[in-house]
C-alpha cells in the first residue's frame, strides 16, 4: 500500500513538475520574444535582418554604429544574419509565422513582391515627415513603392554598366579611353580581342546559377527601348525591340565571341577576374571581385558608361537596388523606423555601401572616395539607371526570364519563338496572381 | 494444428486462468504506453504534415493571406505543364541512373572488401568519409572540381589529350555529373551494407557450389546474390528513394539547369513554393512526389523479393 501510494504520487509529482517547468520555460520564451517594451525601465530591443553581410560590416555594427544607435535611442538592436540565397524563404516564413524582423533588408524584385502580401509596413506617414528625403535619388527612392505606397528605404545601388579589363584590352591594342558607346563598338570590340589576344571567347554575359543571363537581358532590352510589359500590362518581351536586343545577344554566341559553356558558380573569381573573360556587363562587385580573388588584377578592371542601343540616342542600363523595409506586425514601428533612418543616414550608409560592394543611392554622396578602385564612370552609371518593373511576381518572372536566356545562347529556338513562348509564360503567372 | 493448453510453467508461479485476461489487459496498456511516444512523434512529424499537405494542395495559399479553397485545380495545373514532366524524366534519370552505377560500383567494392587485404580497415573508413560530409560541402568541392578551366579533372583530361568538357553546363553532361557525385557521396554506407550481406552468405553453400564444379563468376551470381536478396531489396529501395528526393545537388551544382535540365520534380516544389509563392501548387506536386515514392517503394519490393520466392 504504501508503496502503490508512493510510486502514483511520484508519477503525479513527475507529470507535474514536467508540466510546471515546460510551461515556465514556454512562458518564459513568450515573455522573451517580444520586442515590445511593456515598463519604463525594461531594456528595449529590436531585431534587424540583414542578407549577405561579410564580417567587416557585422564588426562595424558590433563595434561602432549599433553602440552608437543604443546611445541614441537607448534601444539595442538583435542583428540576425543569412546569405542572399535563402532570404526570400526566409522573409516569406517570417511574414507567416509572425517573426519577421522589425528592420529587414530586401532586394531588388523582393520588395513588391511581399509588400502585396501586406508583409510590410507603410512608410508613407514617416516619409513625408522626414528631412532626408530629398536627399536621395528621387528614381531610388521610387523603387521602395509598391501600388502608390512607400514600403522600403533604398540603402545601395548595384548599378550595372559594361566592365572591361584593360590589361587584356591593351593586348588588342585597344586603349582604356576607347571604350565602346554602343552595341555596334561593344560587338567590333569582342571581335578585334578574340582575333588579336588569346581569349577564345572574350565577352562573358553573366551567366550563372541564379538570374545572371536575365540582368544582361534586361540591359540590353532597356538599351533597345523596350520594357517588360506593354501599356495594357502584357508581357512585350517578343517586341520589335526585345527581340533586337536577344538576338544581339545572341551573335556573340553564334559568332564564338561567347561560351555558353562559361557559367560563373556564385563563389570564387568570376571569369572577368580569371582573365577568361575582357569584357562583361555587371556591376561594382566585379571590382570587389578581383580585390578578393586576383588583387593584382584589381587596378585593371574598369567600367565604361552603359551602351546605347541599336538606334542611338540615350545609354541606358539598370540598377539593383537593396532596401530596408519594416515588418508590417512589428510591435515598436517608431524605433524601427528610427533604426531604419539611422541605417541609412549619410555618414552610415557610405560604410554599407563599402562593405556591401555598391554605390550611393544617395544624391548627397557624390564622392566615390569612400569606395576602394571605383572609377568616376562607374558611379556615372547611375544616372541611366532605371530598375525592374514593380511586379508581385517579378522573383518568378526573372527565373522563367533566365531559363529562356539559357535557351536563347544554346541556339534552342529563334529569338522570336522564345520571348514568344516567355511573353506566354509570364501573362499566365500574371493571371493567375 | 495448435491446441492450447492451461498447462502450469516449469518454473515460476501458477497463474490462475481467471487472472490472465486482467494480465493481458494491464501487457497491453504497458504497449500501448511504451509505444505511444513513437506514435505521437510519427504522427507529428509525418502523418499531420502529410494530412495538412494534402489539405494544402487543394488550396491557393501563399503563406500569408488565407488559403482558399481550388479543388483540384493546383493539379490540374502542374500536370497540364511541360515542366512537371521534364522534372519527373529528370528525376527518373537520376535514381535509376544513379542506381545503376552505384550498385555496380558498390557491389564491386564490397566484393573487395570482403576478401582479406591489407588495410582493408582504412580503406572502408576512406570509403565511407564522404558520407559523413553535407551534400552542400560535397557538392561545393565537385564545383571545383569540375571546373572547365581550373578544375583538376579537365587539366587531365587535356594532358591525355581530350577536348575540354562542360560538365555542369553542357546539357548532356550535367546530370550524368551530378549522378557521378552522388554516388561518391554516397557508395560508403551502401558498400557497408553490401559487405554486411556478403559475410553472412553461408560458407557451406559457397563450398557446396565450389564441390558441384561452380566457377567464381556462377557461385557469385547463382549463390551469393540469391543470399543476399534481403539486402539487395534494402539497398535497392533505399537508394532509390533517396534518388527521387534529389534537390541539394543540383540546387548547389546547376540551379536546376543547364535549360531545366538537372530540375527534379523536388526542385519543382521548392520553386513552386519560394519562388512562385504558390504552397498550394507545392504542395501538390508534394502530394504527387509521395504517390510516386510509395507506388515505387511497393513496386520495387514486390518485383525484387517476389523473382527469388
Amino acid at each position: 500500500m504504501t508503496l502503490s501510494t508512493s510510486a502514483a504520487f511520484t508519477r503525479r509529482t513527475l507529470l507535474g513538475t514536467s508540466l510546471g517547468v515546460a510551461s515556465a520555460g514556454v512562458l518564459a520564451a513568450c515573455g522573451a520574444s517580444g520586442s515590445s517594451p511593456k515598463g519604463g525601465s525594461a531594456p528595449r530591443t529590436i531585431s534587424l535582418q540583414l542578407f549577405g553581410a561579410n564580417s567587416d560590416l557585422i564588426d562595424w555594427l558590433d563595434k561602432t554604429a549599433l553602440p552608437a544607435f543604443k546611445a541614441q535611442s537607448g534601444a539595442s538592436v538583435e542583428v540576425r544574419q543569412t546569405d542572399w540565397g535563402s532570404s526570400f524563404q526566409k522573409m516569406l516564413t517570417g511574414a507567416a509565422s509572425g517573426t519577421l524582423a522589425d528592420v529587414t533588408m530586401m532586394g531588388q524584385v523582393q520588395t513588391a513582391a511581399l509588400a502585396a502580401k501586406g508583409a510590410f509596413l507603410s512608410l508613407d506617414d514617416y516619409v513625408k515627415s522626414w528631412a532626408d528625403t530629398t536627399s536621395f535619388y528621387p528614381a531610388m527612392l521610387k523603387n521602395g513603392q509598391y501600388n502608390g505606397h512607400q514600403y522600403a528605404i533604398p540603402f545601395i545601388a548595384d548599378t550595372r554598366t559594361a566592365y572591361y579589363r584593360a590589361d587584356l584590352l591593351k593586348q588588342a591594342g585597344v586603349s582604356s579611353s576607347e571604350l565602346p558607346k554602343d552595341w555596334t563598338g561593344y560587338l567590333a570590340l569582342a571581335q578585334e580581342l578574340k582575333s588579336k589576344t588569346s581569349l577564345a571567347a572574350p565577352a562573358f554575359w553573366g551567366a550563372d546559377n541564379s538570374v545572371g543571363l536575365m540582368q544582361a537581358f534586361s540591359q540590353l532590352l532597356y538599351q533597345a527601348g523596350g520594357s517588360y510589359f506593354g501599356p495594357a500590362g502584357k508581357a512585350s518581351l517578343a517586341s520589335d525591340q526585345g527581340i533586337t536586343a536577344l538576338n544581339y545577344m545572341m551573335s556573340f554566341f553564334q559568332q564564338g565571341l561567347a561560351n555558353p559553356g562559361i557559367i560563373y558558380n556564385g563563389s570564387g573569381a568570376t571569369p572577368l577576374t580569371t582573365g577568361q573573360a575582357a569584357m562583361t556587363f555587371t556591376g561594382y562587385s566585379a571590382v570587389q571581385n578581383a580585390l578578393q580573388f586576383n588583387k593584382p588584377k584589381a587596378a585593371d578592371i574598369i567600367a565604361g558608361l552603359p551602351l546605347s542601343g541599336p538606334s542611338g540616342g540615350q545609354p541606358a542600363t539598370i540598377a539593383w537596388i537593396n532596401k530596408f523595409g519594416i515588418s508590417a506586425k512589428t510591435k515598436n514601428p517608431d524605433l524601427a523606423w528610427q533604426l531604419l533612418t539611422f541605417l541609412v543616414s549619410k555618414d552610415n550608409i557610405k560604410k554599407l555601401d563599402q562593405y556591401l560592394g555598391g554605390l550611393s543611392v544617395r544624391a548627397d554622396l557624390n564622392s566615390t572616395d569612400y569606395l576602394p578602385n571605383v572609377t568616376s564612370t562607374m558611379a556615372a552609371a547611375s544616372k541611366y539607371a532605371g530598375a525592374l518593373p514593380q511586379n508581385p511576381n517579378m522573383i518568378d518572372i526573372q527565373q522563367k526570364v533566365n531559363i529562356s536566356m539559357q535557351q536563347a545562347i544554346r541556339g534552342q529556338g529563334t529569338a522570336k519563338q522564345i520571348l514568344s513562348a516567355l511573353d506566354s509564360t509570364i501573362d499566365t503567372i500574371n493571371q493567375a496572381s | 494444428m495448435v491446441t492450447r493448453t492451461e498447462t502450469p510453467p516449469a518454473t515460476g508461479r501458477w497463474i490462475k486462468p481467471s487472472r490472465r485476461p486482467r494480465m493481458l489487459r494491464a501487457q497491453r496498456r504497458a504497449a500501448v504506453g511504451l509505444a505511444s511516444p513513437a506514435f505521437i512523434v510519427i504522427g507529428i512529424v509525418a502523418v499531420i504534415p502529410l494530412l495538412a499537405a494534402i489539405a494544402l494542395s487543394l488550396t491557393d495559399y501563399n503563406m500569408i493571406n488565407p488559403p482558399r479553397w481550388v479543388g483540384l485545380r493546383n493539379y490540374v495545373a502542374i500536370l497540364t505543364t511541360g515542366l512537371f514532366w521534364t522534372t519527373v524524366q529528370n528525376t527518373l534519370a537520376f535514381a535509376v541512373g544513379q542506381i545503376a552505377i552505384g550498385l555496380v560500383m558498390a557491389m564491386g567494392v564490397s566484393v573487395l572488401f570482403n576478401r582479406r587485404i591489407h588495410g582493408g580497415a582504412g580503406f572502408r573508413t576512406l570509403i565511407y568519409l564522404p558520407q559523413a560530409a553535407s551534400y552542400v560541402a560535397v557538392a561545393l568541392v565537385w564545383n571545383l572540381l569540375l571546373d572547365p578551366f581550373a578544375g583538376p579533372l579537365d587539366k587531365m583530361i587535356r594532358a591525355l589529350g581530350g577536348s575540354r568538357i562542360y560538365f555542369l553546363s553542357d546539357s548532356s553532361t550535367a546530370m550524368l555529373s551530378i549522378i557521378a557525385m552522388s554516388i561518391w557521396h554516397n557508395l560508403g554506407y551502401f558498400v557497408l551494407l553490401l559487405l554486411a550481406g556478403l559475410q553472412s552468405v553461408p560458407l557451406e553453400l559457397i563450398e557446396a557450389a565450389k564441390v558441384d564444379g561452380a566457377g567464381s563468376f556462377r557461385r557469385f551470381i547463382h549463390v551469393t546474390i540469391p543470399s543476399m536478396r534481403e539486402v539487395l531489396v534494402f539497398v535497392v529501395v533505399t537508394w532509390f528513394l533517396w534518388g527521387l528526393q534529389m534537390f541539394t545537388q543540383a540546387y548547389v551544382m546547376t540551379g536546376g539547369g543547364p535549360v531545366n535540365a538537372t530540375r527534379t520534380v523536388v526542385y519543382l516544389m521548392y520553386d513552386e513554393a519560394f519562388t512562385s509563392l504558390h504552397i498550394g501548387s507545392a504542395s501538390a506536386v508534394a502530394v504527387m512526389l509521395f504517390a510516386l515514392v510509395v507506388g515505387s517503394s511497393l513496386a520495387l519490393r514486390v518485383i525484387l523479393r517476389g523473382r527469388g520466392d
